[in-house]
């Protein structure tokens, strides 16, 4: 197998590293972690392990965890192998040799600590070749505005979990669009629907997390 | 509570995790207990009003529990509120292992968190029943601001009710508790009421994790 699509093997499957006993029949193999060195050892650009290697990795988990074929913890163990991987390539984000596709701000709204799902899709978009800026949990408009400000056409994305929190986000929706009428907004969440979005304004909703990456590649297509 | 349990919440069939995640779960189930500070408390009170279907009035407190909620304790003569924590001590430990070291762990560790506080509210309202049933009364289920659209505002209400940092639980200005594995309600007591086994359908949020939760369980 060519080293790239192993390593994008490792993602999709979650082998970190070498001494990582997941997946099984894995086990004693080099993993994502070792992959992405020596694939730089042996001089493939670094954007080309992002982009062929790694991004290629995890869409692939995406879809798999959309259509019920793995589970929350597989797409845990993607991103930490994706994260072990990026770890080698830090380096270039900062020179710029590897240029992200943007920037996603994201947070679950004023009221809700339900971090799960947003913390899924940080993952997912972090590992689609995002820059994402996670403002945590029970994050206020003030907040989201003032980095959204700061990042200039950063997509924002909101999270809620709770019917009643749904009303936070209708309000957070209308103040961001009131001060900055062009900023994109994603909601998602539990019990969110796209009639939902569309009656508080904001751009895109996605029920799962590979919605939210195939909607942001269009962004910048 | 048991791995298969926390293997099913994770999404697979009981039994049916592949490793590592067995092995994880049992190594963090040893370990909850030392993470864990689980403290709780019931406040009973007889003076109150409920009125307009969806009302509940203590003293000059008003709490809109939506009118599902209001039917199912419309009859009750006493209405307990209740405070309960798992502690900070899981919180603390899950956020770590989510920033800084396996974030499977973490997540695991997370919903081990939920599972901690729902068996010791399960306990709590067990024994407050069987209390109860001691003097003639029964209980109805128990219910949170947040669940059948009960805002999670009145939550300032309630927690007037209680001494300050009551079993070490604080409340944000966005209504959200801390520690985060913490659960707050309350419950009716009566001649005329009853606990049913399922009350999710009184909810009409189809997407709702609890309910599906419910269902789930309830199939095994």
């Amino acid at each position: 197998m060519e080293l790239l699509e192993q390593l994008s093997h490792c993602i999709e499957f979650g082998k970190i590293n070498l001494a990582s006993p997941y997946p099984p029949d894995m086990k004693g193999q080099d993993g994502a972690d070792e992959l992405a060195k020596t694939a730089l050892d042996q001089g493939v650009p670094a954007n080309d392990i992002l982009q062929k290697g790694l991004v290629p990795g995890m869409e692939r988990v995406g879809v798999k965890f959309r259509e019920n074929k793995v589970f929350v913890p597989q797409v845990l163990m993607s991103a930490k192998a994706m994260s072990s991987a990026m770890v080698h390539l830090k380096p270039f984000f900062q020179s710029g040799e590897v240029q992200r596709k943007g920037k996603f701000v994201i947070g679950t709204v004023a009221g809700d600590l339900h971090d799960i799902g947003k913390n899924l899709v940080s993952m997912m978009i972090e590992g689609s070749g995002w820059e994402v800026i996670d403002l945590g949990v029970d994050v206020s408009t003030a907040k989201l505005l003032e980095t959204a400000k700061a990042n200039p056409n950063c997509v924002v994305g909101l999270s809620a979990l709770l019917t009643t929190t749904m009303n936070n986000m209708a309000a957070t929706v209308k103040e961001i669009k009131a001060e900055l009428p062009d900023q994109v907004v994603i909601v998602g969440g539990a019990p969110l629907t796209d009639d939902f979005r569309k009656e508080i304004g904001a751009d895109f909703y996605s029920p799962d997390p590979q919605g939210a990456v195939e909607y942001l590649k269009t962004l910048v297509a | 509570m048991d791995t298969a349990w926390i293997e099913s919440l994770l999404g697979y069939p009981e039994g049916n995790a592949p490793e590592p995640i067995p092995g994880m779960i049992s190594r963090i189930m040893e370990s909850a207990q030392g993470h864990s500070d689980i403290q709780g408390g019931t406040l009973i009170m007889d003076q109150f009003e409920i009125r307009d279907k969806s009302l509940i009035q203590v003293n000059s407190l008003e709490f809109h529990p939506t009118k599902a909620i209001a039917h199912q304790v419309r009859s009750s003569e006493k209405l307990a509120f209740f405070m309960i924590t798992a502690g900070e001590g899981i919180e603390t430990w899950s956020r770590s292992e989510l920033t800084e070291g396996d974030p499977l762990a973490g997540y695991i560790i997370d919903l081990l968190g939920s599972e901690i506080v729902v068996s010791a509210l399960d306990r709590m309202q067990d024994e407050l029943a069987g209390k109860m049933r001691e003097e003639g009364f029964n209980i109805t289920n128990r219910y949170s601001p947040g669940d059948c659209g009960w805002p999670v505002t009145d939550q300032q209400k309630l927690f007037s009710l209680f001494p300050e940092n009551f079993c070490g639980i604080s409340l944000s200005e966005s209504s959200l508790m801390h520690p985060i594995k913490s659960v707050s309600g309350i419950i009716g007591i009566g001649r005329n009421v009853r606990k049913t086994a399922y009350s999710c359908y009184l909810c009409e949020m189809e997407t709702c994790l609890y309910k599906y939760r419910k269902k789930t369980r309830s199939a095994l």
